[in-house]
């Protein structure tokens, strides 16, 4: 047995070729996917724009120019202005920060906190009973209805924004995470682990977490989308940011007294907002296939 | 003395509906360097008793009611989690009936091999690497530092079992549970798996508890044998006695079930009746509802133990 083995060991030219491409790396699996390039290019320019704002954006965004009120897109003002000859572009590359921004740090604080208390409650019986009558309670409110709540009560800022989404979207988290956790535990892999000694830590963050993030990102993905829903939503009604702090929500809202006459004002926010949207959800699409090992190494269609 | 000896160990499912008792009272040997053979239906508790020496039953609901297992006298029921993290991987491992679903589908074999190897012996990452692939070779798994560097998925079941076997070998345990580790393979297969573990046992000493439903599969590999029955031990005893002269009617029925190949077409012997639902099992002895030979008495008491050496049988038949 051991001779025969050893000829199979020298298979040498083979073993070279495979160390070098030991692991395809996860960025070409993703751009693999055309959709995917074109959504995180547009995110990534947004994102951009969103931090370089006050060098990219022609104007401030509370600029006035009242002569120019209702300015339809054009030359000087790309995407036109608003009832106070603000201008849209610059009120919407502002906007962006505050749009992305909170929905940045809505998914970013809700993932890690969702997580570890999903990873807890699926191991720890105690622990997830008290963990899951709150989210019980949380999820209780319809998620709109919840923010508009807990933002009357906070009073509007962008901080107070962040927090009631945040509180919205938590126990979401928590909850796929949890029940992802409590199916992979029964696996025999798990059993397996702990056959060969692997104590609870090593099997939640080198056993469970890494099997549930790829569905998880992917729900992250979806998240950012949907928070950027909920932002403008919040914003639309008006217990969103504060009027001198644009985002896409407040620029829609102000906008649709005059729908009729100045239409840029509406269309344009509402089209940043699906497109980002359907960013999200495409690049979304596009890290699931990442997440999974028979991905790689496919060859080129 | 032997390595292992397991006695009275009772393991309880406290359900809904009532007490499931998994494990009731069952109490064997193993000897260094041989291979006990586990035969019994599906549900009759074989697997559940290996697991609860490691305690890697989930509990609640699971309780571990009573009885001792000692392994080198020391009595792993009583162990803390700690201790008993001392005990797996080290003193005992298992490989498991689905190859398929025992591996992490995100980490390639040699991976995982070398983080088993990592978590019990002060090395670093290339050298357990190296060592990963030195137990794929004492696999026979062709081209081991290629496939070191393969997903589960990439590997076929027969692959995959001898992969798991490197695993639970990588830090040479003294006992190997073997749960059915050839029934999900098929034949040709089934019969290297079992080799590879008979290799294993010749060469590191290691005990073997092998964990099947298969007849053939233990006269082939099992030194000694227990027979089990929804929870309880039936019969037990060396391998050629038990099969050459089996005591319970339960044995026998299990031998007469085997198919033979003697020319003439006779249907294949079945038992009539199924195993009872173990949470209302039969008054007296549990195998009575199918049993040819029974007495007023198997209805009413539970049967003792009767020993004809060191070749014993739970029936009322020769008490």
């Amino acid at each position: 047995m051991n001779k025969e083995t050893t000829a199979l060991e020298e298979t040498k030219p083979i073993e070279a070729a495979v160390m070098r491409k030991r692991r395809e790396s996860g960025f070409r699996v993703l751009f693999r996917n055309p959709l995917a390039i074109l959504s995180f290019l547009y995110l990534a320019g947004m994102g951009l724009a969103a931090v370089a704002a006050p060098w990219v954006a022609p104007y401030g965004p509370n600029y006035m120019d009242i002569d120019a009120r209702f300015t339809a897109p054009g030359f000087h003002h790309w995407l036109g202005t608003d009832h106070l000859g603000r201008d849209v572009l610059s009120r919407m590359i502002f906007g962006a920060r505050t749009t992305m921004g909170v929905s940045l740090a809505v998914v970013m604080t809700s993932a890690l906190a969702g997580t570890a208390l999903g990873l807890i409650s699926g191991f720890f019986r105690k622990a997830d009973e008290i963990i899951m009558r709150i989210t019980d309670l949380l999820m209780a409110f319809p998620p709109l209805i919840g923010g508009l709540a807990i933002m009357a009560f906070l009073g509007p800022s962008v901080k107070n924004v962040v927090l009631a989404l945040w509180l919205v979207t938590v126990p979401r988290v928590a909850r796929i995470v949890r029940g992802e956790t409590l199916v992979l535990r029964e696996m025999t892999f798990i059993k397996a682990a702990q056959m060969m000694k692997a104590g609870t830590g090593r099997i939640m963050f080198l056993h469970i977490l890494p099997n549930i993030m790829s569905p998880l990102v992917v729900y992250f993905t979806l998240l950012f989308a949907g928070t950027i829903m909920a932002e403008a939503g919040l914003s639309f009604l008006g217990i969103g940011s504060p009027p001198e702090v644009p985002s896409w929500g407040l620029v829609l809202s102000e906008g649709r007294y005059y729908m009729r006459n100045a239409w840029w004002l509406t269309v344009m926010p509402g089209v940043a907002i699906f497109l980002a949207v359907l960013s999200c959800n495409l690049l979304g699409d596009g890290i699931r296939d990442v997440g999974d090992p028979r991905q790689y190494g496919k060859a080129r269609k | 003395m032997p390595l292992l000896s397991v006695r009275d160990l009772k393991t309880y499912f406290n359900v809904f509906m009532g007490t499931v008792k998994a494990v009731d009272g069952v109490s064997f040997d193993l000897e260094r360097g041989k291979t006990l053979g586990i035969v019994g239906e599906s549900g009759s508790g074989k697997t559940v008793s290996c697991l609860s020496l490691v305690k890697l039953i989930a509990m609640p609901p699971g309780e571990i009611v009573g009885g001792q297992a000692l392994l080198d006298g020391e009595d792993l029921l009583t162990l803390s989690e700690k201790e008993l993290r001392k005990v797996r991987g080290r003193k005992i491992s298992m490989i498991f009936q689905e190859p398929m679903t025992a591996l992490n589908p995100l980490f390639t074999v040699g991976d995982q091999i070398a983080e088993t190897i990592r978590l019990h012996q002060k090395v670093n990452k290339k050298e357990a690497f190296e060592k990963a692939v030195e137990m794929l070779t004492a696999v026979s798994i062709p081209a081991p530092r290629n496939r070191a560097l393969s997903y589960p998925h990439q590997l076929s079941g027969g692959m995959k079992q001898r992969a798991m076997i490197a695993l639970a070998m990588s830090c040479h345990p003294q006992i190997l549970i073997a749960d059915e580790p050839s029934t999900a393979l098929d034949v040709t297969v089934q019969a290297q798996i079992l080799l590879l573990i008979d290799e294993f046992k010749k060469k590191y000493g290691t005990s073997v508890i092998l964990v099947t439903h298969n007849m053939g599969v233990i006269t082939s590999t099992a030194d000694d044998v227990m027979v089990m029955y929804v929870g309880k031990m039936v019969e037990r005893g060396n391998i050629y006695e038990v099969f050459n002269n089996p005591k319970h009617p339960y044995t026998v029925g299990l031998l007469e079930c085997i198919l033979k190949s003697t020319g003439g077409k006779h249907a294949l012997k079945t038992m009539p009746g199924f195993i009872p639902n173990p949470i209302n099992k039969p008054k007296g002895c549990a195998f009575n509802p199918r049993c040819s030979r029974r007495m007023s008495i198997c209805m009413a008491e539970e049967p003792p133990v009767v020993e004809f050496g060191k070749h014993v049988a739970a029936c009322w038949l020769y008490a």
